[in-house]
């Protein structure tokens, strides 16, 4: 039998390097959830809406009388994080986002679609955490930054306070931002069912929580605080805000919110780099 | 001879269940039909061949290279899955245009290569409709799209005429023929055997997770035409039918199936078939079903293997 080099009608495309098609699956990822409105109205509310708010009914209330005298505490900022809706909030977001993220495509089939490509499993995990983590991001590190912003610009703040205060957002948004972000993809990595994989990010972030909390009161040791991701943002924050009466050690915490991103990543990788495409 | 996949001892477990046993097949250059039942093992090898599933025993090679654990090179494979796997908030253009860019090309080039392949399956019209609300057969042309959106030089199809009506059918059957005139090579699964035969000769059939069959479909047809071959009648009176039937000299046997059916045995199904009619008139036979069990792959498979 013959064989004939195959003809092309047209030139072969311009091919594009192996992080323009991880970021191609990341921004479809972002847009795609953007068609959820019900995470979309959740983001709206809680980070353009809500919290700005609060940030501004919080000074008022403190420092009402002393508007545009710039109290200039950075401790004050760490307010935010003693609010518990918004680190419900943040939960939430991050079950809405990730839950799906692994497991819908296992569901329905699409990662066919992205192994039969020029995709490892490699680029296609980064690519699902690019994806997880920007919304995230959105949630634990805008409303910070937004508040900041008005905070600033209605003198309750000095300029360095609010630089400083704008980097603490940054710092403690995004190691908790790796943290929650890892967890969900290693538990949307587990599963088919994004419903399943949305109660597991739930129920680990907020049961963890709930236990060592309880563990906690009753031995008296603060130390089983480490391990609920939760506590270790919050101890992070008072450390980075200079808040007095830190339980924990916001350096321990820190890093053991490192450690957790990098854990759950790298089970997610190992588990879906021998993962196969079967009927489920 | 210059192979496009080859599997040698190719083998895959489901846990108990075997999806390929042993499977060992060479694929030539051209158009080749992969022909089983369903659950023959023909999406677990595509699978295996794109890379998503690995081998437990046996290795296979596509275009020389081992698919798992190495992604396909850009534009090498089109690969068309059997169940539909789609973004059912995107349109089909939208959807198409994705995958393009997950295969590395630029955004101004998948939109154009998008669009061209849609055409080619005949759904420029529908191109900015939603995935949701296509129908099986306007899916199965989006996954075809996508396929040959890249022009590669190997087109996996796995059943891509399922779910298509009788005009899409002829219109994708053309689509591959003028590919493989183009060089592209195909490798079509099917569990139709006349469809394929529509297509090309060259068949590898597949069943129980191993080759039954492999070459040419004219050979392999002589070859089922050699065993006896059943037709099953209905008819008011099965008893004056078996009794001529059994004056033919090509019926080997005759068994009735009560209460109106009869089953005749043949080994010669061409002269049998040719002969039939002249009976049926001549002596005013009413005959109200015919049917052949043996046309169904599962015999011809039962057949070659047993």
């Amino acid at each position: 039998m013959s064989i004939r080099p195959p003809e092309y009608d047209r030139a072969p495309p311009a091919l594009r390097p192996r992080s323009a098609r991880v970021r191609a699956i990341v921004e479809e990822g972002v847009r795609e959830r953007t068609r959820a409105l019900n995470i979309v109205l959740l983001a709206f509310i809680f980070i353009v809406v809500l919290l700005p708010l609060g940030f501004i009914f919080y000074f008022e209330a403190t420092f009402g009388s002393l508007v545009g005298s710039a109290p200039s505490r950075l401790s004050l900022l760490d307010f935010p994080f003693e609010l518990d809706f918004w680190m419900f909030f943040l939960i939430l977001l991050t079950a809405s986002v990730g839950a799906a993220s692994v497991a819908g495509d296992r569901a329905t089939r699409a990662l066919t679609l992205y192994l039969a490509r020029p995709i490892t499993r490699t680029d296609y995990l980064a690519a699902k955490t690019g994806v997880v983590g920007i919304w995230v991001g959105l949630g634990a590190i805008l409303p910070g930054l937004i508040g900041v912003v008005i905070l600033l610009a209605l003198g309750y703040l000095s300029l360095p306070v609010a630089l400083e205060g704008a980097g603490g957002y940054l710092l403690v948004g995004l190691i908790g931002t790796g943290a929650f972000t890892g967890l969900a993809i290693l538990l949307s990595s587990l599963t088919a069912r994004s419903t399943v994989a949305g109660a597991g990010i739930f129920g680990s972030l907020i049961g963890v929580h709930a236990v060592v909390a309880v563990l906690s009161g009753i031995s008296g040791q603060s130390s089983y605080l480490y391990l609920s991701p939760i506590e270790d943002v919050l101890a992070m924050a008072k450390g980075v805000f200079g808040v007095s009466g830190n339980s924990l050690d916001p350096w321990v915490a820190g890093a053991g919110m490192v450690a957790l991103a990098g854990v759950t990543l790298g089970l997610a990788h190992e588990l879906l780099r021998g993962a196969e495409v079967v009927e489920e | 001879m210059i192979e496009v996949v080859r599997a040698e001892a190719a083998t895959k477990r489901y846990g108990e269940v075997l999806g390929l046993n042993g499977f060992s097949a060479t694929f030539p250059p051209g158009i080749t039909g992969l022909i089983g039942p369903n659950g023959a093992g023909k999406s677990t090898l595509f699978r295996v061949l794109t890379g998503q599933l690995s081998l437990d025993w046996g290795r296979v090679a596509v275009l020389g290279r081992d698919p798992w654990g190495s992604p396909p090179p850009r534009g090498l494979i089109g690969y068309c899955p059997e169940h539909a796997a789609m973004y059912d908030g995107m349109t089909a253009r939208e959807f198409v245009r994705y995958l393009l860019r997950l295969d590395g090309l630029e955004a101004r080039e998948s939109s154009e290569r998008a669009a061209e392949a849609l055409a080619r399956v005949g759904l420029s019209g529908a191109a900015d409709r939603r995935l949701l609300g296509f129908s099986k057969g306007m899916r199965q042309r989006v996954k075809i799209a996508q396929a040959i959106a890249t022009d590669p030089q190997l087109l996996l199809l796995d059943e891509p005429l399922n779910g298509l009506d009788p005009l899409g059918r002829v219109q994708m059957l053309a689509l591959f023929e003028a590919l493989a005139a183009k060089g592209r090579h195909v490798i079509v699964s099917s569990h139709v055997l006349y469809e394929v035969e529509r297509l090309t000769q060259e068949v590898v059939l597949i069943s129980n997770g191993r080759v039954a069959a492999q070459g040419n479909i004219h050979r392999l047809r002589e070859a089922i035409d050699g065993h006896p071959h059943s037709v099953v009648f209905k008819t008011p009176d099965p008893r004056r039918l078996a009794r001529l039937m059994t004056e033919l000299e090509n019926v080997t046997a005759v068994v009735l199936l009560p209460p109106d059916g009869l089953s005749v045995l043949t080994r010669t199904p061409d002269e049998f078939y040719s002969a039939l009619p002249k009976l049926v008139v001549e002596q005013g036979l009413d005959i109200r079903e015919m049917s052949s069990p043996d046309d169904n792959l599962e015999a011809v498979f039962r057949f070659l293997t047993e």
